[in-house]
């Protein structure tokens, strides 16, 4: 059986997206058979994400239709062999679409991988249930920014109410020079909010702006995939390894930069 | 306000938000609660349902303070106790 592992946030505009197809990518480059599911019904953009938005034929609506089988409806990734996804409708509002019918799918198919990943809506209302009563783990995404935080914060004892105990978090678009210079909240006060595991940092990168402009993956080597690869490892082989964001910010070459960050 | 402040007002300014969220939150629980302490206490005392006053609070590190008070008429004898 897979792990299963729902990608949150409670705030939108997170980069929940970004984090689930980043951290899919890795995962299958690790050699493991990933399934990313869209459970963000109506406003779905993971397809697009990955650049897979030509490929798709049926979705898990029709599933639940009876118009194809849930293997008909799963796409291949471009780059990836061992990466695959099952697209979600474009409506939000069918009443056909029901936490029976969705686990009753990701049950027939779970066995064929090793992680299913969950895009999860924005918000705490009935998409959000949906996705994470599918999953036995839960990734919080947020940002070092108050509101993030504080929704993160919320969606945090939701999950741990709904009974869901691995809570891990990702903080993403990450400044090491506003964090150095106080200018941000640092990584250790927001996992104290949280009170949850923190199994990675991404730093902010303009290669994620072009991964979302292109679709597909972001740039090997990038700052961004350097990082998403350790919350990959981290996720597999449990080995703490967190991006440092601050490292190239620290010292006399750091004070430069974060110098010349701000006059530019 | 300089750098260092900011950062200190910013943590102080969440963490203020995240202690009046949490403010919110006990009055729902605290009904229930009542009622599934006074069950239990019940079966090892003569108490009433005005007798008993749940309270939830909140310290000042975010944990939950939580205060029971009850005036108990009798104990009942643990031998008797089925």
């Amino acid at each position: 059986m897979a792990r299963r592992i729902v990608i949150t946030s409670g705030k939108g505009g997170v980069g929940k997206t970004t984090v689930c197809v980043n951290l899919g990518t890795q995962l299958s480059k690790m050699g493991k058979k990933v399934l990313i599911v869209d459970a963000d019904f109506g406003l779905n953009n993971l397809d697009i994400v990955m650049g897979i938005e030509n490929k798709i034929v049926y979705d898990i609506y029709d599933i639940i239709q009876g118009k194809c089988r849930a293997r008909q409806a799963i796409v291949n990734d471009f780059f990836n062999d061992n990466l695959y996804v099952l697209p979600a409708t474009k409506c939000a509002f069918k009443p056909a679409i029901t936490n029976e019918s969705l686990k009753g799918i990701i049950d027939e198919v779970d066995t064929h991988f090793d992680y299913v990943l969950f895009d999860c809506p924005a918000g705490v209302d009935n998409g959000f249930l949906r996705a994470v009563c599918l999953a036995y783990e839960a990734i919080i995404v947020t940002t070092p920014h108050i509101s993030a935080v504080r929704d993160a914060e919320k969606v945090c004892n939701i999950l741990k109410t709904m009974g869901i105990d691995i809570l891990n978090i990702v903080i993403n678009r990450a400044r090491g020079d506003l964090m150095i210079s106080g200018e941000s909240l640092s990584i250790t006060s927001i996992v104290d909010f949280l009170d949850a595991k923190l199994i990675g940092v991404v730093p902010e990168d303009d290669e994620i702006n072009n991964q979302l402009l292109v679709g597909g993956e972001v740039t090997t080597g990038s700052q961004a995939y350097i990082s998403f690869k350790k919350i990959a490892k981290m996720i597999v082989y449990g080995k703490e390894d967190i991006y440092d964001v601050m490292k190239k910010y620290k010292g006399a070459i750091g004070l430069i930069r974060r110098k010349l960050k701000k006059i530019i | 306000m300089d750098n260092s402040s900011m950062q200190n007002y910013c943590e102080n300014r969440l963490k203020k938000m995240l202690i009046k969220d949490k403010q919110d939150s006990p009055q729902k629980v605290t009904g229930v609660l009542k009622s599934e302490i006074l069950y239990v206490l019940k079966n090892y005392m003569e108490v009433k349902d005005y007798d008993i006053d749940v309270d939830i609070t909140i310290s000042d590190n975010g944990y939950y303070k939580l205060i029971i008070q009850a005036d108990c008429r009798n104990l009942k004898t643990v031998s008797y106790i089925s």
